[in-house]
């Protein structure tokens, strides 16, 4: 296998895979798009081309059965059905798989013969006699099996042997009997494209006639040039944001999807009735034009990069304080450092810029889930994904893909209501979720809301004390939305019983945890009876992380400035203890706890009045320090020899050369809220004792 | 002059110590407030963030020049007090001479002593009256500073106006920086009025 192919055609498989599992589900909903047919055609046809050149025969035969159904379909010969989008959904997935086992530098294994089966049956017009099933694929056992095996004849010589073994005989397929297109099928999956004597279909017609037509004539091309073939192009003109599209009558009404904004398209769309070949050919100077304007780079060269603007970045500022330290004498000094730092500002913006990637990446995966929960759940869903085109790290992208399947899994599995249910609450029966990406800032927030039935903190607090997540104890001094948030809690889930869907109560907290390292914040706001919304704030670069320093007596610190609201000058009695634990009240409104940091970091508690104290004013708690110095971009560098609980999110360097820890805000409020707990449980204790 | 008014300079003194140091304080706490909420809101509000950090390094700037002028209220307060001291003996040295009609026969030193004595006083005078030439000079500079510090508030004000479409609340800030601001110079005029009254008494005086 040529490694060099091999790192080519791997992101481009999995773009075209992305893309093909796009236009699938569009085709769901409009079948008789000839756009979207000859997409997904091109895009089997070019991961069919590559696998060739990689020497990857399974992976060659599987986009082949694909090619083959999605040609009928784009030549009209068939028509788009449900199984059809089920078995190249499935089929999608298998390729998918291939992919990976490329990656890992294995050649892929010939792909499930069922399905296999089930495709080419379907590209042969008949009706499969088990169609796909869409997420439950165990549960598709064939009825009847044929069992191909190849021995030595009565004569010696080698000899195929085709046996039908019927699991429970139907009327229809009684006979012992098969048709040729079974035997056809056997045939390509014995021997896909390299049995003696196969031709391909169209060629067969042909064989008779000198004359070739022009659909063999760009076969042939294919065969010699495969995409690389001059004037040969993507047609990249898809409409992915003519949507809504809504479910096709006959096919089950499950889920349908609104995207906005529109992409906008690459090339004008051709006229139905204009053949698909003559459409790539116009759309391949658009096609050449964005691969000249586009550079595919390795990721790892980028983080190199990123690193070393970093180390700019801090090199910046110890130059800014040594600088300034000089005072006002030296003005050209002082000009030439404002300079380094508007330039150094610039670099930093462009290469974070490099770095990110829009969310599109991210909710194209979206649908699929959607459609195929809502199915096995019998619930009617709108998916409308909003903010495609919003740019975010590719950190992000890369690790919330994870996580946001868990959250559109546990909305549909949790949040949203049957469509009985539904209309006796007097809602529609299709429930709408909406994913959307907004920039805030220098942050980008990703929403996921559904207008289901909401959380009921009650019985969320009751499931946690059941499963032993918290004490009773602890559930009594929780706030309404802290006993919400226990949904985030390792171990927490309401559902007693394990579905494909949800039930192990593993993924809430891994959405938290996720977040959590991507320097990111999780709110969830919920009203029953009428929805849900999780939404997550994520900084724009993970490359540079403002904080504010600040000194708790001798010792100096950071915060992330993402996480303060803001500066407090402390008053006693704003001061007060309620349920066990310390709390400020910010205004009429707010009362947040204190995190005494003299006490947590120190051991030694902060004596307001004694010493100086000022306040930092946090999402989640009011932080007492002696002083606050100001800010600084800042570079994190990871602090590994901890254990993995740490109240430090890494460390940095500050202006002055010096190795500052970066606190983590949240750890600290929890282990403050935590130790009060404990500390009251062993007061009650001690008081049980005497 | 007497030692009350100079007691109440030193109160004055010590009050408006108090008062700048706390509003200097709260400046920088302002100020700081914007960096961060500028820091939140990433470019969009750049223009603020500049207005921010003049307004931070202005903060730092009144807040060493308050300390140059706590420096030079010791040295104030000691001129007085020496002169006071000094008047005194001047003032016992006179009232022995009234007492002695033959001090001239039995001590005729005396008179020269106190001669001497007059012009050292005369000489402190002088001196503090320096000492408080320079400081109303500070005081003078320091509240220059205070209204550079209004100007880059106001163009704080003007920033804020520009970015109100961002939602951050800018108009606020720029007001508490303004209230602080103004909390600085009510403390050093007040201060003012009472080093002038000072130089008044001290001038009738002399």
């Amino acid at each position: 296998m040529d490694m060099d192919i091999l790192q080519d055609y791997l992101p481009e498989a999995r773009e075209l895979l992305e893309k093909a599992q796009d236009d699938t589900l569009r085709l769901e909903s409009d079948p008789g798009n000839d756009e979207v047919l000859a997409s997904v055609f091109r895009a089997f046809h070019t991961l069919k081309g590559g696998a060739g050149f990689l020497e990857a025969e399974n992976l060659v035969n599987w986009t082949h059965h694909l090619e083959d159904l999605l040609d009928k379909l784009r030549s009209h010969t068939l028509v788009v059905t449900g199984p059809m989008i089920d078995a190249i959904l499935r089929g999608l997935d298998v390729i998918d798989d291939m992919l990976q086992q490329l990656a890992s530098g294995e050649n892929p294994a010939p792909g499930p013969e069922d399905l296999s089966s089930i495709i080419r049956q379907l590209a042969s017009g008949t009706t499969p006699a088990d169609p796909v099933q869409p997420i439950l694929p165990a549960c598709a056992a064939p009825e009847a099996t044929l069992k191909v095996s190849q021995r030595a004849t009565a004569n010696g010589q080698a000899g195929l042997f085709l046996e039908r073994a019927d699991a429970t005989p139907s009327p229809d397929t009684g006979s012992d009997e098969i048709s040729a297109e079974e035997f056809e099928a056997t045939l390509d999956a014995l021997y896909g494209t390299q049995a003696p004597g196969y031709a391909p279909a169209p060629e067969s017609q042909c064989a008779a006639s000198d004359e070739i037509s022009p659909e063999e004539f760009e076969q042939v091309l294919d065969q010699l040039y495969g995409d690389k073939a001059p004037g040969f192009g993507t047609d990249t003109s898809s409409k992915a944001g003519d949507l809504p599209v809504n479910t096709t009558p006959g096919n089950p009404p499950v889920a349908s999807v609104e995207a906005a904004p529109a992409p906008s398209p690459a090339a004008a769309p051709s006229p139905p009735s204009q053949p698909a070949a003559p459409t790539a050919v116009r759309s391949s100077s658009g096609a050449q034009e964005t691969a000249d304007a586009t550079l595919r780079v390795d990721a790892a060269r980028l983080d190199a990069v990123m690193n070393q603007v970093g180390e700019l970045v801090l090199l910046r500022n110890r130059l800014s304080s040594a600088i300034g330290s000089l005072g006002e004498e030296n003005e050209d000094m002082l000009r030439i450092a404002r300079e380094v730092d508007l330039t150094v500002n610039d670099i930093q913006s462009t290469v974070m810029r490099l770095r990110m990637q829009p969310c599109k990446r991210l909710f194209q995966q979206l649908p699929r889930v959607v459609r195929d929960a809502s199915r096995q759940l019998s619930k009617e869903v709108t998916l409308e994904i909003v903010g495609e085109d919003v740019e975010i790290d590719k950190a992000v992208v890369d690790a919330l893909s994870g996580p946001m399947t868990h959250l559109l899994r546990n909305s549909l599995d949790h949040g949203v209501e049957t469509p009985a249910e539904r209309q006796a609450a007097g809602k529609s029966r299709s429930a709408k979720i909406r994913v959307a990406a907004v920039h805030l800032g220098d942050k980008v927030r990703i929403e996921v809301a559904d207008d289901g039935r909401g959380i009921d903190s009650q019985f969320v607090m009751q499931k946690a004390i059941d499963k032993g997540v918290i004490s009773a104890e602890q559930g009594a001094r929780l706030s309404e939305q802290e006993a919400v948030e226990l949904i985030f809690r390792p171990g927490f889930s309401t559902n007693d019983q394990v579905t494909d869907i949800s039930g192990r109560g593993v993924g809430m907290d891994v959405v938290k945890e996720t977040v959590r390292k991507l320097r990111g914040r999780l709110e969830i706001q919920t009203r029953p009876g009428l929805g849900t919304s999780i939404s997550m704030e994520f900084p724009l670069t993970m490359a540079v992380l403002p904080v504010l320093y600040l000194r708790l007596r001798r010792e100096i610190y950071a915060l992330p400035v993402s996480s303060i609201e803001s500066l407090l000058d402390l008053q006693e009695n704003r001061i007060h203890r309620m349920s066990g634990r310390t709390v400020y009240r910010v205004d009429g409104t707010e009362v947040v706890p204190i995190v005494d940091l003299g006490a947590l970091l120190h051991e030694r508690p902060l004596r307001l009045g004694s010493e100086p104290i000022e306040g930092v004013l946090t999402e989640h708690g009011l932080f007492m320090v002696s002083e606050v110095l100001g800010n600084e971009d800042s570079v994190v560098k990871p602090i590994d020899f901890l254990a993995e609980q740490n109240w430090y999110q890494g460390a940095t360097i500050s202006g002055k050369g010096n190795v500052v820890l970066i606190l983590d805000a949240n750890a600290l409020v929890n282990h403050v809220l935590d130790h009060h707990d404990d500390q009251a449980n062993s007061n009650m204790a001690r008081k049980g004792a005497a | 002059m007497n030692i009350q008014h100079i007691m109440g300079v030193v109160d004055a003194s010590f009050k408006a110590r108090q008062s700048i140091e706390k509003a200097l304080r709260e400046i920088d706490r302002r100020a700081l407030n914007a960096m961060v909420l500028v820091k939140r809101h990433g470019n969009a509000l750049a223009g603020y963030g500049v207005v921010a950090q003049a307004f931070r390094e202005r903060a730092a700037i009144l807040k060493e020049s308050a300390a140059h002028l706590q420096e030079r209220i010791a040295p104030l307060i000691e001129a007085y007090m020496r002169i006071l001291q000094h008047q005194r003996f001047s003032a016992s040295f006179a009232q022995m001479l009234e007492h002695n009609s033959l001090h001239e026969k039995h001590c005729p030193g005396l008179i020269n002593t106190q001669k001497k004595w007059q012009k050292i006083m005369l000489e402190e005078e002088a001196e503090a009256g320096r000492v408080l030439e320079q400081l109303l000079e500070m005081v003078q500079q320091l509240q220059e500073s205070i209204e550079e510090q209004e100007y880059v508030v106001t163009n704080g004000r003007i920033e804020a106006a520009l970015a109100e479409n961002t939602g951050a609340p800018l108009m606020r800030v720029s007001r508490d920086m303004g209230e602080a601001v103004r909390t600085v110079a009510l403390a050093i005029r007040s201060y003012r009025h009472q080093l002038e009254s000072l130089e008044h008494e001290s001038s009738t005086r002399l």
